[in-house]
């Protein structure tokens, strides 16, 4: 009986965090819009997120510029932590674009929560007129778009 | 005699016009892989360790392994990813290699991106941190800024 409700327990449990990580992953992947609105709308397509390490791949679309229309390959991380109780919970994303066009580089580092991804995001560029002035900073969100 | 020296000279002019592209190139890899050391801005705490471990030449990925200093991830080995890139020099501008790179602290389910330049052999970054469990839902993302320098 002990061994029983063991194995059960057991089940319960792998197939509990299993389902999280699928959750995840498909909270995650498919294609998401940037709603800022001053820099137009850039899209990015989450491809893959590896359920054991957490690395997410996927490719970014400027919205303008001489960048716009191609594709560009990123790089980042998921991951989260169990939940806390009185606490704000979320799953933590992170992802990078090197725009190959300019030589410069964004990344976005902010959260999942409510089927949006808040973010902050920095770009650096190589040739600027002040050394304090390669890095900018702002923030994005980005929602995801329709299934079709 | 003439029409003899012409062809060397040629194959010179299309040597030289070939090496400049590709030294730079390999010449960020052999600058940026190796170990680097963390420097915290405004606070004499012990940094972390960046192993640079390669560049890719044609995309500019890089891959490495961070070690943080202390904490319960102390001693521990994250894998980091990121690119590395750059543009021509710019006449009258401040011209920098641009890199960034991020790791997944799995210990506490933290994310942390470093986006900045190398110039001077430092690489100078602002920084992201985004920490799962807050007490508020502005509290997520912390910021600053760090350099780290080659260890010798």
């Amino acid at each position: 009986m002990l061994a029983a409700c063991m194995l059960l327990i057991g089940i319960c449990a792998s197939s509990r965090s299993h389902t999280q990580d699928i959750s995840m992953q498909n909270r995650l992947i498919g294609k998401w819009t940037n709603q800022n609105e001053a820099k137009g709308s850039a899209t990015i397509n989450i491809t893959s997120v590896d359920s054991t390490t957490g690395q997410l791949k996927g490719k970014y679309s400027p919205p303008s510029g001489a960048a716009a229309g191609k594709e560009f390959d990123i790089v980042g991380w998921v991951s989260s932590a169990p939940s806390v109780a009185n606490r704000d919970n979320v799953i933590v994303v992170s992802f990078s674009v090197s725009l190959t066009t300019y030589g410069s580089i964004a990344t976005w580092t902010g959260f999942l929560k409510e089927n949006k991804i808040v973010a902050s995001s920095s770009n650096v560029r190589p040739n600027s007129g002040y050394e304090w002035d390669h890095i900018t900073a702002t923030y994005d969100v980005w929602t995801k778009n329709p299934t079709q | 005699m003439k029409k003899k020296l012409v062809l060397p000279a040629c194959c010179v002019i299309v040597l030289s016009s070939v090496s400049p592209s590709q030294v730079p190139a390999t010449s960020i890899q052999a600058q940026l892989t190796g170990k680097w050391t963390q420097h915290y801005r405004g606070m004499s705490l012990q940094g972390a360790t960046l192993n640079l471990t390669s560049v890719d030449s044609v995309t500019g990925q890089l891959k490495g392994k961070w070690t943080p200093p202390s904490g319960a991830a102390g001693g521990k080995e994250f894998e980091v990813v990121g690119w590395v890139s750059s543009a021509p020099p710019r006449e009258k501008l401040d011209n920098v290699i641009t890199i960034s790179f991020s790791v997944s602290l799995t210990t506490y389910g933290s994310i942390t991106s470093y986006t900045g330049y190398f110039k001077d052999n430092k690489i100078t970054v602002s920084w992201f941190n985004i920490k799962p469990n807050t007490t508020y839902e502005w509290d997520h993302v912390s910021t600053g800024q760090d350099i780290f320098t080659r260890n010798p």
